[in-house]
């Protein structure tokens, strides 16, 4: 053979082992798998079933996207001191991202600022203030206390004294929804006559008037405690409020509660999980969404969609 | 761009058509290499997908039919159940002074784990009887249930909701059940009387789900249920759904035919496999994406596609050498031939590879062989030539200068000169010697200029000297070799032609010496000359016919120098009218005297 020929066989035994060792790697490495991350979720504490739907969300997004999740429900009575400290031990441990539904919106604004320097951190339900840059997955909390007047306002007559029960002041949504709910109650002419703390002592004035009373609490916990405040007592209350755990949508059902706005709690979990591994994976993620809210009254609570948005299929 | 590709092809054709034989084996048999291996590969791959498709297809629709077959079980279990709560406890009831409770509770706890609850309405929907809760909640309105409803629109038929909660009875805990409710019309006996009434049978949820969670254990591919009217019944992202986090094409789904199927779905392909379960009118939709389906088959268009390039380089290789090994020898043989163009008769011709060149190989040796032969013999018999012509030549002197020179001894004996008589056969005797010189052709300058003097001498004699003669010859050439009788001839022409009509003052001057390396004998006489046309056709007119003289002329001289030593050798003549003549014997400095001969 010529040297051009021997120059030509060796050009193409060349490719060959090139093709034999591409088609090797090719064929024996398997579809790179994106690795997962460890997310810790720390979320205040509430009731029982409060996080529930919550968690579903956070699990069905950390299945979707690779996550490995750390649920941690705070204790009822949890600070923003033991949330800071969980927060701290989740990092520790190895946490990737954080999100979290804070406890104090005010006080832990400085906490969250700096840990947000070190990792990625995605706020659900109640901002803290002064550090807009963090990514915040929330319903309109002032259109949700809006619509909680507008609700406690449609079946009453307009005489009808308003009052709110209060807990918990500090977090943002709260705030907000008090708002909107008094921006929603000018709107309507009611008067708020005053705020209670949902105690048996708080309430006993209106407890023990027997006169027809509207009360609304803005979030699950109040409403859970003024709910059974009221279940045994004789008085003309007419509860509203906002919150949808397993509780409260039993107590709309057996006409206890007159009505309820909630938000959405499955997707504001998947949104806080879709956004924070976002977060860890690219740097950046897409604008959150903002979760969408509904309301139910004794009436509409077996209509299907709200059946499907408040009892939850365990999947 | 026609004429583009057109002039491209022509390019190619002719590269092709004139490219070695090894370059049109190789790319020859690699084209119809990658063209059978193309062909091949496409089939392969075609054939391949095709089995694959189906063996998924088949794989989807074995699944389906094994959840289609569990499911139609529980719905049937329900169904019976529902049968054997009308036909052998309702029935034969008569609620005028009986219950349906115990029957009831017994068919329950016998079922509970399929169950959530049984109950019994009249056509007002008043509750006739319920288990396990055996009170409804105050608010509730039965006939507006869309069960009791439905149950009422068609009698005959057993009905199944979709999922929902089920709410009516007076449950004291927050615990909810999602349930399916069967229900179907029934006749209650009262007192004797029959009337109308709704049997509700609340299967639980949770089985459905358990069943259809078994096959959604992950990948893209999904089973999903719905009912007739594309109400999605179970999905194994159920909640997202809900949520509006996902969407689902089962509107589309319900009104597929059993069978697989094509779909877009939000700019999805996906293949979807249905199947009907029985007395539900519900539908199980298997979906499988068809980017998870096709990532198998792109890899293995890819597997394909490598197989079929590492064969066709193979192939390409082996060709490579085969083409070379074919054309080797030829390319040889080719080489053997160029030298023998070249001229180089002596090389050793290649005689090896397959048969058929070695062939060609010892044809051609042999043809160089013969060719050989011939031109020794063209080359012997060609000097034979020369030496005859010469021999022809130099032979046309003697009989006329013979008769020349004893016609002056004649002369002389006649005119009683005899002592000039006995000189002039003395330098006859010396002439003859040298002409003969053995039979020699060659001898050396010095002979051949004793020779010309000699032959002056007769000549002198002959024409009582109406000339002068002088000769110089450079000592240092005398050795050096000359065809013979080359002076004396051009000595003869002056005489006759110059000095004829001298009286005394004639001159003929001999001048033999070196120059650039070569021998020059010029012969000068002072005659009358001649014109240029005469002295152009002297060397090259063979035909022109001397009138005086031995007849030996210059023509004479001139071929036999040519066709002793070549071509750069002969004569030149300068000559002009009144002016003289030149006439300058050009020879070679040589010595070979004996080896010519030879």
């Amino acid at each position: 053979m010529t040297k051009k020929n021997w120059l030509a066989v060796g050009i193409i035994g060349g490719i060959l082992l090139l093709l034999a060792v591409i088609s090797y790697f090719y064929m024996t490495q398997r579809k790179i798998v994106q690795k997962r991350v460890n997310i810790s979720v720390v979320v205040y504490g509430s009731t029982a079933e409060r996080w529930v739907a919550f968690k579903q969300g956070v699990d069905q997004a950390a299945s979707d996207f690779g996550g490995i999740v750390n649920f941690v429900v705070l204790t009822e009575s949890g600070s923003s001191r033991e949330q800071m400290e969980q927060i701290d031990r989740e990092l520790e441990n190895g946490a990737q991202g954080i999100a979290a539904a804070v406890t104090d919106s005010s006080g832990m604004a400085e906490y969250i600022g700096s840990i947000s320097n070190r990792v990625p951190v995605v706020l659900a339900e109640n901002k803290v203030e002064g550090s807009q840059a963090v990514t915040c997955v929330e319903a309109n909390a002032y259109e949700m206390g809006q619509a909680l007047a507008h609700q406690a306002a449609e079946g009453t007559a307009k005489e009808v004294p308003v009052s709110i029960v209060l807990m918990g002041e500090n977090k943002s949504s709260l705030k907000e929804r008090l708002d909107g709910f008094r921006a929603g109650c000018a709107d309507e002419g009611r008067k708020i006559e005053q705020n209670f703390y949902p105690s048996r002592d708080s309430m006993s004035r209106i407890l023990e008037s027997g006169k027809e009373h509207i009360l609304v609490a803005l979030d699950d916990l109040s409403l859970e405690m003024t709910e059974k405040v009221i279940r045994d007592s004789e008085a003309d209350i007419r509860l509203y409020g906002i919150g949808s755990s397993e509780q409260i949508v039993f107590a709309l059902d057996q006409g206890y509660i007159e009505g309820i706005v909630f938000q959405n709690e499955y997707n504001m979990g998947y949104e806080v999980t879709d956004t924070l591994i976002q977060k860890i994976r690219k740097g950046v993620a897409d604008e959150a969404m903002e979760i969408d809210f509904h309301q139910a009254t004794g009436a509409t609570l077996h209509n299907p969609e709200n059946e499907r948005l408040l009892y939850p299929i365990i999947q | 761009m026609r004429q583009k590709v057109r002039n491209i092809w022509e390019y190619i054709k002719e590269r092709y058509q004139t490219a070695s034989i090894s370059s049109i084996t190789a790319v020859s048999f690699t084209i119809v290499s990658v063209i059978s291996l193309g062909f091949a590969g496409v089939l392969l791959y075609g054939r391949f997908s095709s089995s694959t498709e189906d063996l998924i297809a088949r794989n989807n629709i074995q699944l389906m039919n094994q959840v289609s077959l569990n499911l139609e079980t529980s719905v049937r279990n329900m169904m019976r159940l529902s049968n054997s709560m009308y036909y052998c406890v309702i029935k034969n009831v008569d609620l005028g002074g009986e219950k349906l409770d115990g029957e009831m509770n017994l068919m329950y706890e016998s079922n509970r784990d399929d169950l959530v609850s049984l109950a019994c309405f009249d056509e007002e929907g008043n509750l006739v009887a319920a288990t396990p809760i055996a009170s409804l909640k105050p608010s509730v309105e039965i006939t507006a249930q869309s069960w009791f409803q439905k149950a009422n629109e068609k009698m005959e038929n057993l009905h199944f909701s979709t999922p929902h909660v089920q709410s009516i009875f007076a449950d004291s805990t927050s615990r909810y059940s999602w349930v399916i409710s069967l229900s179907r019309t029934v006749e209650l006996t009262r007192g004797g009387e029959i009337s109308r009434g709704v049997l509700l049978v609340d299967m639980a949820y949770s089985g459905i789900e358990q069943l259809f969670d078994k096959v959604n254990t992950g990948g893209a591919g999904y089973t999903y249920l719905i009912d007739g009217a594309g109400e999605i019944i179970y999905h194994p992202r159920q909640r997202a759904i809900y949520s509006n986090l996902n969407k689902e094409n089962n509107l589309e789904a319900a009104k597929y035919e059993d069978g697989s199927h094509r779909e877009n779905f939000e700019g999805n392909e996906r293949s979807v496999t249905v199947k009907t379960v029985g007395y539900t009118g519900w539908k199980i939709i298997n979906v499988v994406p068809t980017d998870e389906f096709y990532l198998d088959l792109t890899q293995m268009r890819l597997f394909v596609f490598l197989i079929v390039v590492f064969a066709i380089l193979c192939i390409a290789m082996l060709n490579i050498f085969i083409s070379g090994r074919i054309a080797t020898p030829i390319r040889r043989l080719e080489a053997s031939v160029r030298e023998l163009e070249k001229g180089n008769l002596n090389l050793e011709i290649y005689e090896d590879g397959s048969q058929e060149i070695r062939h060609l190989g010892r044809t051609l040796r042999s043809m160089v062989e013969q060719m050989q032969c011939l031109m020794e013999d063209i080359v012997v018999e060609q000097e034979a030539k020369r030496k005859s012509e010469l021999d022809a030549l130099q032979s046309q002197i003697n009989p006329h200068f013979l008769y020349n020179t004893l016609d002056s001894i004649v002369w002389m004996v006649e005119s009683g000169q005899y002592k000039e008589a006995i000189s002039m056969v003395t330098a006859l005797s010396r002439l003859f010697r040298i002409s003969l010189s053995k039979g020699k052709t060659i001898i050396t300058l010095a002979e051949e200029a004793e020779h010309a003097r000699n032959y002056m001498n007769i000549q002198k004699v002959r024409y009582k000297n109406r000339f002068e003669f002088t000769m110089e010859i450079e000592p240092g050439i005398q050795q050096y070799s000359t065809i013979k009788l080359v002076i004396q001839p051009i000595l003869e022409n002056s005489i006759y032609y110059g000095m004829e009509y001298m009286d005394g003052d004639g001159i003929i001057k001999v001048r033999g010496y070196e120059k650039d390396g070569d021998i020059l004998v010029d012969v000068l006489d002072n005659g009358p000359g001649m014109p240029r046309e005469v002295v152009d056709y002297l060397l090259t007119d063979g035909k022109r016919v001397r009138k005086k003289g031995s007849g030996v002329g210059l023509m004479n001289v001139h071929q036999r120098i040519r066709l002793y030593f070549g071509e750069p050798y002969g004569l030149e003549i300068i000559s002009e009218p009144d002016e003289g003549t030149l006439v300058r014997i050009h020879l070679p400095k040589t010595f070979e005297r004996e080896g010519r001969e030879q």
